[in-house]
């Protein structure tokens, strides 16, 4: 198993060397954001005017937080 | 499916829910109070899901669920009772009157971060190897053109040091060393900082281009009473907590008056939970990392941090 080499109970300043090892460790993986792939418009009005457009329905993803962001 | 059959929109509902006082807000609650939560006041009054509609506001299917098998039979109820009339009917205006509390405020020239906040493996670890043990979440920081530059010491020599500005180091601490791994968590306040010491020292220059390293310490603490649990009544006697190293490296690029790099890490033990961010069943020391890289060009690129904008920008 990996350790963060950080205890549980305190914080260490961090060590250069350390750097691109905790980068890997916190940054998102592609297969954890597949859903990143997908075309989203970021505003509700211009996905109507698009669905209207192209004939279409849309698929709206509404959570308190932005979905694409913080939540 | 959802991008070739549907035109996909993700968007922050809690103004559109209620407050947002103009044509799009109208429109969300239009489709919202014919789905799944239409009419819900308790526990609360989100209307947060998945929605497939027609242009016109019409709901074809809804649901809230992070499962993939509901989801799917959503989006397959939706496309068929599509198919029944696949025929966009009505048209919306180009645009409308915005309500003004809600405009965008994008910092544009600014400095826009990707943050990405994870948990840390523990030597020790219990937690389920569920999402409890895998999560993590993405938020983005803003600083206006202005903040930025103040970054950089306007006669840079290599060794020179000198203190973060207390605007930037008060965004950073209060809205960004946050533990919002498991679900969306309340900002610092002012008085819950109890450390916070950044620097950033001069480690290069390549023609226009200066290069920085920024080191310090953050250490936000908070001591009352809150509930620890989504929909539970707040417990007296809480504490949450994150202490956290930083270390970054930076560039500025002064032709442009934009950093090229800005790759930023802060790492150390968070402690406690809230109402939301999911942490009741692991509230003891643990450590926490949270990493800042520059935002892309895309759409969603212009998502506004979580924190209350006002706030946020010291109004």
């Amino acid at each position: 198993m990996i350790h963060s080499g950080l205890s549980n109970a305190a914080a260490t300043a961090i060590k250069p060397a350390d750097l691109d090892r905790l980068r890997d460790l916190i940054s998102a993986k592609p297969d954890e954001e597949r859903w990143a792939a997908i075309p989203w418009e970021t505003d509700l009005w211009a996905a109507r005017r698009r669905a209207q457009e192209v004939n279409k329905p849309v698929f709206m993803w509404a959570m308190n937080g932005n979905p694409l962001g913080c939540v | 499916m959802v991008s070739e059959r549907f035109v996909p929109v993700a968007e922050n509902c809690s103004p559109l829910q209620r407050a947002q006082q103009d044509a799009k807000g109208e429109y969300f609650r239009y489709i919202a109070e014919q789905g799944h939560y239409a009419g819900r006041t308790l526990p609360s009054a989100s209307r947060q899901g998945l929605y497939a509609f027609r242009a016109d506001g019409t709901l074809l299917a809804s649901v809230n669920t992070r499962e993939a098998r509901p989801l799917l039979g959503m989006l397959e109820r939706a496309l068929d009772r599509w198919e029944e009339n696949p025929r966009t009917i009505a048209e919306a205006p180009d645009t409308y009157d915005p309500d003004p509390r809600f405009r965008s405020r994008y910092p544009e020239g600014g400095l826009v971060l990707l943050t990405t906040t994870r948990d840390l493996p523990r030597a020790a670890d219990t937690r389920p190897d569920d999402l409890r043990r895998h999560a993590f979440n993405h938020d983005y920081a803003w600083f206006t053109r202005e903040e930025a530059a103040s970054l950089v010491p306007t006669d840079p020599r290599i060794g020179g040091v000198m203190p973060v500005p207390l605007p930037i180091v008060r965004r950073i601490a209060r809205f960004h060393l946050l533990d919002s791994t498991r679900g969306e968590t309340p900002a610092w306040r002012a008085e819950d900082v109890e450390v916070a010491d950044l620097t950033v020292e001069v480690t290069g220059l390549d023609g226009e281009v200066v290069e920085l390293r920024l080191e310090g310490r953050i250490r936000n603490h908070a001591h009352g009473t809150w509930a620890i649990r989504g929909f539970q009544p707040p417990e007296s006697d809480q504490d949450r907590g994150f202490d956290a190293w930083l270390l970054g490296f930076l560039a500025y690029d002064r032709a442009t008056s934009a950093f090229t790099r800005f790759d930023t890490l802060a790492v150390g033990t968070r402690w406690g939970g809230t109402e939301y961010n999911g942490r009741y069943d692991d509230l003891a020391p643990a450590p926490l990392g949270v990493m800042f890289e520059l935002a892309g060009s895309l759409p969603r690129d212009r998502t506004p941090p979580h924190a209350n904008l006002a706030d946020y920008f010291g109004e």
